[in-house]
């Protein structure tokens, strides 16, 4: 079942130093699969009801600048940064320490297309 | 804002052999690529160098990867803030007879 | 009526404007902020409601007559109300309680259901240079001191660069938005 995936994003995690979440969400932020450093920092944050709505919020907006679609949006804190990308019907999420290295996440999104396209068709209507 | 920069991928991408180079600040990405190399891999670029800027970490000289694949190889070395990145290509005889 | 018409020319040229720069219209397939995600029935708390737009578009056809006109006028008020940057819309649409739990356990079900039917991708680690056939010209590589000398100086220059790095600005800083 859903060990294996659950595995892989937890190799993910450990590939990138810093990195304390991923976690994949439907755009209301209803969590679908959550990965995380156990002995980390608390970054329950991102899961707050408001943090996902708003981002898509604040993604439909700044589709609007003239310049195409939003995809990602880097918000980078004082103690983290936070990298959303736009998967729609999903948000991926990912929780790091401020130093941590941004190039290497956003590398990561081609690597998990291919497991979003399955976790998609858990979202929207059959 | 950046020329000189840009100048110095160009002269380097001219040189033998290279067939591209990037630079990458302290969170993996890229200030600038030339040449036939992808902006993407400042990401992971970087993180190689981190890795083995572990091995020795009492060294106050910056740690050059090499990574070789078929006729290709890559040049990593991170110093301070700044990896470069640098992919060189063989063209001499003894590997472009397995080609 | 002419006035209506004029007005709806003037709008349609805007935005078949706007259109042919932008595919912002959730019209196509690709999924948006704003399309469905389950069947409608699950979609049950009142702060869901998506934006303005849609409800604003839903309330004009019940409570016109539905004439051509007006449905294209709808179209239209609904594609503006969409393409316009509307950031009084960043309020909290936050899910109730109750369908938050009911929607991860939707989730959890529909996932445990799927991943029993799809093969994925293996996992496992290949292996360290188990694609290379004779990983022993590899091993046996030399380091050209060509390559750490271009290095070298590579890092040297690029550090004075990126030193050199700055904004050169030319316009004003603050631009004035031309709303009348």
């Amino acid at each position: 079942m859903s060990d294996d995936i659950k595995k892989y994003f937890n190799g993910l995690l450990q590939k990138v130093s810093g990195l304390y979440v991923i976690q994949i969400t439907d755009r209301d932020g209803v969590p679908l699969l959550r990965v995380s450093h156990s002995q980390e920092k608390n970054v329950d944050f991102a899961l707050m009801p408001s943090f996902i709505p708003t981002f898509t919020t604040a993604c439909d907006q700044a589709s609007k600048l003239g310049l195409g679609r939003n995809k990602t949006i880097i918000s980078m804190y004082s103690n983290y940064q936070v990298v959303q990308m736009n998967k729609l019907p999903l948000i991926l999420t990912f929780v790091g320490a401020e130093d941590c290295n941004t190039g290497h996440i956003l590398a990561l999104e081609h690597q998990v297309d291919g497991y979003l396209e399955d976790i998609k068709l858990a979202v929207t209507e059959p | 804002m950046e020329q000189q920069l840009e100048k110095v991928l160009s002269e380097i991408v001219t040189q033998q052999d290279t067939v591209g180079a990037l630079l990458a600040n302290r969170q993996g990405l890229c200030l600038g690529a030339k040449g036939n190399i992808n902006p993407n891999v400042s990401g992971i670029g970087t993180a190689i160098s981190e890795q083995v800027a572990k091995l020795e970490p009492n060294s106050t000289v910056p740690a050059t990867v090499c990574l070789y694949s078929g006729n290709k190889r890559c040049l990593i070395q991170k110093d301070g803030e700044i990896t470069g990145i640098i992919y060189k290509q063989t063209t001499t005889a003894s590997t472009s007879i397995g080609n | 009526m002419d006035y209506v018409r004029s007005i709806l020319e003037c709008l349609a040229s805007i935005c078949s404007c706007w259109h042919c720069t932008d595919d912002l219209g959730n019209q196509g397939i690709e999924p948006s902020e704003r399309t469905h995600l389950l069947a409608d029935s699950v979609n049950q708390s009142p702060a869901l409601r998506r934006s303005n737009s849609a409800d604003l578009s839903n309330d004009c056809s019940q409570s016109l007559p539905k004439k051509d006109d007006q449905n294209a006028l709808s179209r239209l008020v609904q594609n503006t109300a969409i393409n316009m940057i509307n950031v009084g819309a960043l309020d909290s649409h936050t899910l109730e309680h109750q369908e938050y739990t009911n929607r991860i356990k939707t989730y959890s079900q529909r996932l445990q259901q799927q991943w029993n039917n799809i093969q994925h991708p293996g996992v496992e680690q290949t292996g360290l240079l188990k694609d290379v056939p004779n990983h022993h010209t590899y091993l046996s590589k030399v380091i050209y001191p060509d390559d750490t000398a271009q290095m070298r100086i590579f890092i040297e220059k690029s550090h004075a660069a990126v030193l050199g790095i700055q904004i050169d600005h030319r316009e004003a800083v603050v631009v004035p938005f031309q709303i009348p």
